[in-house]
């Protein structure tokens, strides 16, 4: 089943061109950087005015850029549509009675909709790390240290680190990514099994994230913050401004147990469905 | 329940019962089809029909009762559906994958090393030619039906179920199919065909299952269901007096009006010719046009299908 899902997407222009698209972004911000570079400005230090100084560098800004949102679609996209297309096509009642069990139906989904994920973020590292390196060169990447002057103000000072330092944060920030990527699957798989609608199941996890990150902001909700998907996505930002790492540790637990949750629930309401696509 | 289920039919339910909001769509549904049989499960539109056969492969859990297909008691998924080929409603393909790609997918989707033992066969019924390497996109209705059957007899099943096969074709492709079906069926495959057409069940099947509201109306042979009965329909040009001749021959069991009542009229013939009948309207100065036997599950299905 596997191998049939695999098939199946990889066969499919949609997927092709949501791959493009991610290509696309992190060339196009590199372009722009390249023509009108961002001014230096002392006291203004951050991870894109840091931008120019290494290929690295560009691949880190593309992750800040990217993952938050446009990412997140595009795995939506992957997720949401993979059990309710084929109720749409009408193929899922030949899958079921072929007969593949309904466990594996949507364990095989999930499996793939996240190859498909991890494809999706290497292609944003994979385009900017070579975008970046054309336009910038291969060079030590800078990162945001904050140091404290005169015993009080805290300042961020631009820090080089070498550059397999460098690629191995990279490659860290890449797989955090990936990980809480994992959770938004497993939720876009869930809806997915809920509705006969493509564009349902893709809204709807899109909603799930932004509604997270909404109710993050709200500060007399600080109670239920922790337990909130989308807590500790951002944590891997510590990896290049100086911040403390241990949070990630937490995000990680967060997004394995909230991937747990969602596929045995998907699992679980499919298993009691009436087929009638 | 399932202890009430007979192992050696091909096809059993007992009691089958599906509610859909406030719609009892199978209501306590008793049938059973023998190996061998090609059974049609007949009903007009909203009959039935198909959540019947969702509920027999496992797509739709029964609200109460328990079906068995080839002796094995139903569940989602149940592995004695590798024994089964189907056809639920329109057939469904992956559009932008071709035809020969399509059954290749669905074939390994259940573990199996391509290609099926029956694959020329339902190649050939298919019929597609050079079409089956095309994306399916671009079939037309009764190629998508026909690869529908390719797919529902590449693996040669034991039990083949269609459901309303040649519902919106052309005459020409609904021929071609049940053409087909009469071939699957003298291989000695077992063929459960639900379908809305009196005519269809006629022509292609040996049993029929009558359906209406969710409930068996009729069951047994076609031949017995729609051959011809006793009754016999006039046209004549009186026919208020042609009832009182007929009424006076011996052998007329029962006289009653037809459609329109001033020149058809049915009667009931035991024992007396229908020829005999002529002759004594004849000869009772009564014009004859037409004289037409009657079949049994006519009236009552079509009576059936004009409730809609």
């Amino acid at each position: 089943m596997i191998v049939v899902e695999w098939i199946r997407q990889i066969r499919r222009m949609r997927t092709w061109a949501c791959f493009a698209l991610l290509a696309a972004v992190p060339v196009i911000m590199t372009v722009a950087t390249y023509v009108s570079p961002p001014r230096e400005r002392r006291f203004e230090i951050n991870l894109f005015t840091v931008l120019t100084s290494s290929g690295i560098n560009v691949a880190v800004a593309a992750l800040l850029v990217m993952s938050q949102f446009f990412l997140v679609v595009v795995v939506a996209a992957f997720a949401g549509e993979s059990v309710s297309g084929e109720a749409t096509w009408g193929t899922l009642r030949y899958l079921l009675v072929r007969p593949v069990s309904r466990a594996r139906l949507v364990l095989a989904k999930l499996g793939v909709a996240y190859v498909l994920t991890l494809i999706a973020v290497f292609v944003i590292t994979g385009t900017a790390l070579l975008a970046g390196t054309i336009a910038f060169g291969w060079h030590e990447p800078t990162v945001v240290k904050t140091t404290t002057l005169f015993g009080e103000a805290t300042v961020p000072l631009p820090v080089k680190i070498a550059i397999g330092e460098g690629i191995g944060r990279l490659s860290l920030a890449s797989g955090y990514i990936a990980l809480t990527m994992l959770a938004v699957v497993a939720i876009g798989i869930f809806l997915s099994t809920l509705t006969d609608s493509t564009a349902a199941a893709v809204v709807s996890t899109v909603v799930a994230v932004v509604a997270s990150g909404v109710l993050i902001q709200v500060p007399s909700l600080s109670g239920i913050k922790p337990y909130l998907p989308t807590r500790y996505w951002d944590e891997w930002h510590t990896l290049f401004n100086g911040g403390t790492t241990a949070d990630m540790y937490k995000g990680a637990a967060s997004a394995l147990i909230y991937t747990a949750i969602f596929a045995v629930l998907a699992v679980w309401r499919f298993n009691r469905k009436d087929i009638l696509s | 329940m399932t202890a009430t289920l007979d192992t050696t039919l091909a096809v059993q339910a007992a009691g089958l019962s599906k509610r859909f909001g406030g719609v009892q769509a199978v209501d306590g549904l008793d049938l059973a089809v023998a190996h061998g049989q090609v059974c049609g499960l007949l009903g007009p539109n909203g009959a039935g029909k198909t959540t019947t056969v969702r509920m027999l492969v496992g797509l739709i859990r029964p609200d109460r009762g328990a079906s068995a297909l080839l002796g094995a008691p139903m569940r989602p998924s149940h592995p004695v559906l590798r024994r089964v080929g189907l056809l639920v409603e329109k057939p469904a393909f992956v559009p932008y994958l071709s035809g020969m790609r399509n059954l290749q997918l669905h074939w390994r989707a259940g573990g199996d090393p391509w290609p099926p033992p029956g694959l020329d066969f339902a190649i050939d019924i298919a019929n597609l030619g050079a079409a089956v390497d095309r994306k399916v996109k671009g079939y037309s209705q009764g190629m998508r039906q026909r690869l529908g059957l390719a797919q529902a007899l590449m693996h040669d099943p034991d039990l083949v179920v269609l459901d309303e096969p040649t519902n919106g074709l052309d005459p020409a492709e609904t021929r071609r199919i049940r053409r087909a079906i009469g071939d699957i069926s003298s291989r000695g495959t077992t063929v459960l065909l639900s379908s809305h057409l009196l005519a269809e069940v006629e022509q292609v099947c040996t049993h029929a299952l009558v359906i209406d509201h969710g409930t068996l109306v009729a069951s047994g042979t076609v031949a017995d269901l729609v051959g011809a009965s006793h009754a016999v329909e006039f046209e004549v040009d009186d026919a208020s007096r042609a009832a009182d001749v007929l009424r006076a021959v011996h052998g007329v069991l029962a006289v009653r009006a037809g459609e329109p009542p001033e020149h058809r009229l049915i009667a009931d013939l035991d024992g007396v010719a229908r020829s005999e009948a002529v002759r004594a309207l004849v000869h009772a100065g009564i014009a004859v046009e037409t004289v037409v036997p009657r079949r049994r599950l006519e009236d009552a299905y079509l009576a059936l299908v004009d409730e809609q």
